[in-house]
């Protein structure tokens, strides 16, 4: 042990300077923390939650989709109306309805008493490329940065932008009309602003080039509807509302022909909710926060009536 | 748990606090690594130990029956059920899934669909346990080596921890006898163990995972995205990510390995300065390509017929990955050295064009490595071979600190211009490059080699 202390062990002297270092970096980032990589954890820590933290078992109801769900259904809402029934918003990035996803539902549903599975079908999460579940995926594969996430902000990594303006003194709260809150229930409660609801019409406008609506993928849907059928779990599909303009725009460039759809869900044994037009969004694709809260309502009392 | 973890770091740093005092004692240094690896590889996941303690039995067990076998039948016999044991449980875990899907193609029979969850996760660094048990029973087998009777130590050969989940590959002859040695390391060993360990930190955490997210934006859909240059940028920043993942990862395994008292070979020799490919081959994942060179070229005829060199290439894209893609990389590499071995180009032209052809065909084959499909893999290629204008806007910054890193950190190491000069302030240096490495790292992503 004498020479790992004593004064000629220079990989120990390596280690000191970089530890001393850190120690700086980790000051640093107490008290200049660099927001745009907190939104990045904070975000990170939702996803790494959604994808591991929920308990195998722990749910009467499972809300699933992509993005049009976790931004646009509030489990607490459901929860308040259907009083005592645990419910998880399973939404996706880019979400698809596929087996890896339905496995992933049966994990979370408990295994007996009243149960709900609602699916929101938008044209996108019917296409082949939807099924990839890109976002799910890669967040499964981050298992153990959960650890790393839950230690917080001291040892997230540096940007050279950051330390420049640090030196610079130019370290200032960014503003943003956009804001999400990464719910711990799955909701992302996000609004902006500035509303606009032509803003994500054209992100839209080549989505479905080569990408159509696959009827392998409605089979698959449709099968699945059944089985959750048969063993007694009440399946809810609605397509999650968005503005005029988008459901044209997605009907036209995609094939979905959601009447058909529709009648041949509830042939499969499941409840499709037909919606009102009443609900807002803030950039043309997301529901604003109240009309999320006016859906998840809608939806709950659709539950209560299925069962 | 991954090099780049914090759990690794807490980890590393109990194991090197009990190494000194555990070292000197045969049974407790054997007790100290087997534990350890374990705790190591099933943190992952603690079901895939059983994999590696259910073929680590077999290759024992075989390896003691091997020697106590009167005749060659029987000892072939052995060898025999120890390759179907480890290479079994290689095609269920890595090849079931590929195989099923082709026979569902083209017979339509569902198997694909009757496959059990578990057994389409791939266990992690399985292609590289299995290659290192499989030189031991071969070894064995071939009389170059006396197994050993000891189960303990024998598991502290076949997981031993740095080197488990991604090489480097260690054979049994060139490891198993130097475990038995009490191992001592003098001052300048150790500063050449950290030195090797922040290379590697450099390599991983500066160089490829800045540059992973550029490139996985990329190839997010590839179809979408059109033009000569931007699509010769993208596969260079691959060329150089997968470089500094892999050879990122073996420094650090071999520094820790130096630092507990073994040296171990290097696996990578600068790589992108080849001059040909069978100097590529020589200078890039050599524990593997020396592998297959010894244990399936030589033994299927070596350099007598250019077919023996194709079936090894193949295999070799095979053990990357169970996809066609990888097949195609394998085969690619397969024509580039076929090419040099009927006409010799790289000793016909100067030194400095012939590298630059190298790695120009290098990156070339690197596409269909990194393709999902081989229709990404066309479209990529096809926009790289032929002039297309009009490039896409590329939605990140090309990652061009993480470049000029790779470059300075890739001449230096290949000319070493300064190596005197700042031998003094070294240690220093060294703690800032490290801090550098850690503070300003990328995004978290695991090493791209352990999905093999």
């Amino acid at each position: 042990m004498a020479s790992f202390t004593s004064n000629s062990e220079r990989s120990i002297m390596v280690l000191l300077t970089a530890a001393v270092l850190m120690a700086s970096a980790m000051i640093m980032n107490v008290v200049w923390p660099d927001e745009s990589i907190d939104a990045q954890k904070r975000e990170d820590a939702y996803w790494l939650h959604k994808v591991h933290g929920y308990k195998a078992a722990s749910a009467n109801i499972v809300l699933s989709g992509d993005s049009r769900v976790y931004r646009g259904l509030s489990p607490a809402v459901f929860e308040q109306t259907l009083i005592g029934m645990k419910t998880i918003n399973f939404g996706f990035s880019s979400g698809g309805h596929n087996p890896i996803i339905f496995a992933e539902i049966d994990r979370l549903l408990k295994t007996g008493g009243a149960r709900a599975v609602v699916l929101g079908i938008t044209p996108w999460s019917l296409t082949s490329k939807a099924q990839e579940n890109a976002q799910f995926v890669d967040y499964k594969r981050k298992h153990e940065s959960v650890d790393e996430t839950k230690l917080g902000h001291i040892l997230r990594p540096l940007s050279f932008a950051h330390v420049k303006n640090i030196a610079q003194g130019k370290v200032e709260k960014k503003s943003s009309s956009f804001t999400q809150d990464f719910r711990e229930d799955g909701w992302v409660r996000s609004d902006d602003a500035m509303r606009n609801p032509i803003a994500a019409l054209s992100s839209y406008a080549h989505l479905f080039d080569g990408n159509k609506v696959d009827p392998t993928v409605i089979a698959v849907i449709l099968a699945q509807v059944s089985t959750w059928h048969d063993r007694g779990i009440a399946v809810i599909g609605y397509r999650p509302p968005t503005s005029a303009a988008m459901v044209k725009l997605e009907n036209e460039a995609s094939g979905y022909n959601e009447a058909l759809f529709a009648a041949e869900f509830r042939k499969a044994g499941g409840f499709w909710v037909d919606l009102p037009d009443s609900f807002e969004t803030y950039d043309g694709s997301h529901l604003t926060p109240e009309s999320a809260e006016k859906l998840s309502k809608v939806l709950a009392e659709a539950i209560e009536a299925a069962w | 748990m991954s090099f780049n973890s914090l759990t690794f770091a807490i980890f590393i740093a109990v194991f090197a606090a009990i190494w000194p005092f555990v070292k000197e004692s045969r049974l407790l240094r054997y007790l100290a690594i087997t534990l350890a690896s374990f705790l190591f590889y099933g943190w992952w996941d603690w079901r895939f130990l059983f994999l590696i303690i259910m073929t680590g039995l077999v290759d024992f067990f075989a390896g003691i029956a091997m020697e106590r076998a009167q005749t060659k039948n029987k000892r072939r016999l052995i060898l025999g059920a120890s390759l179907l044991s480890n290479l079994g449980v290689l095609s269920i875990f890595k090849y079931g899934s590929f195989f099923a899907h082709n026979v569902d193609a083209i017979l339509g029979t569902g198997l694909e669909a009757a496959i059990p969850p578990f057994m389409l996760i791939l266990p992690v660094g399985i292609s590289f346990y299995t290659f290192q048990s499989l030189s031991y029973t071969i070894d064995v087998y071939k009389g170059k080596l006396q197994p050993t009777h000891s189960l303990i130590h024998f598991f502290a050969f076949l997981s031993l921890f740095p080197q488990l989940v991604a090489g480097p590959i260690i054979r049994a002859t060139d490891l198993l006898w130097r475990l038995e040695a009490v191992p001592h390391t003098t001052e300048p060993q150790r500063f050449a163990a950290i030195r090797l360990i922040v290379a590697g930190y450099i390599q991983k955490l500066l160089i490829a995972d800045h540059l992973a997210g550029y490139v996985d934006a990329s190839f997010a859909n590839p179809q979408s995205s059109f033009g000569t240059i931007f699509w010769w940028g993208v596969m260079a920043a691959f060329a150089v990510q997968i470089y500094c993942d892999f050879a990122g990862y073996s420094n650090i395994a071999r520094g820790l390995l130096k630092y507990m008292g073994w040296n171990i070979k290097p696996n990578f020799k600068f790589p992108y300065f080849a001059i040909g490919f069978r100097d590529f081959w020589n200078r890039w994942h050599i524990s593997l390509s020396h592998w297959f060179r010894d244990y399936v070229y030589i033994p299927l005829g070596g350099a007598k017929s250019i077919v023996y060199l194709w079936i090894t290439m193949l295999a070799s894209g095979l053990w990357h990955g169970a996809n066609w893609t990888f097949l195609a990389w394998g085969g690619l590499h397969a024509a580039y050295v076929s090419l040099e071995r009927y006409t010799n180009w790289p000793a016909r032209i100067p030194a400095l064009p012939a590298i630059i052809i190298t790695a120009a065909m290098t990156i070339l084959a690197w596409v269909f490595f990194r393709a999902g499909t081989f229709a990404d893999a066309w479209h990529i290629a096809s926009n790289m071979l032929t002039p297309v204008g009009n490039n896409t806007p590329v939605t990140a910054n090309f990652p061009i600190l993480a470049m000029f890193f790779f470059i300075s950190f890739e001449l230096y190491g290949y000319f070493r211009p300064w190596r005197h000069a700042i031998k003094r302030y070294e240690p220093i240096l060294l703690g800032i490059l490290f801090f550098i490495a850690l503070a300003f790292r990328g995004e978290g992503h695991g090493f791209i080699y352990f999905q093999f």
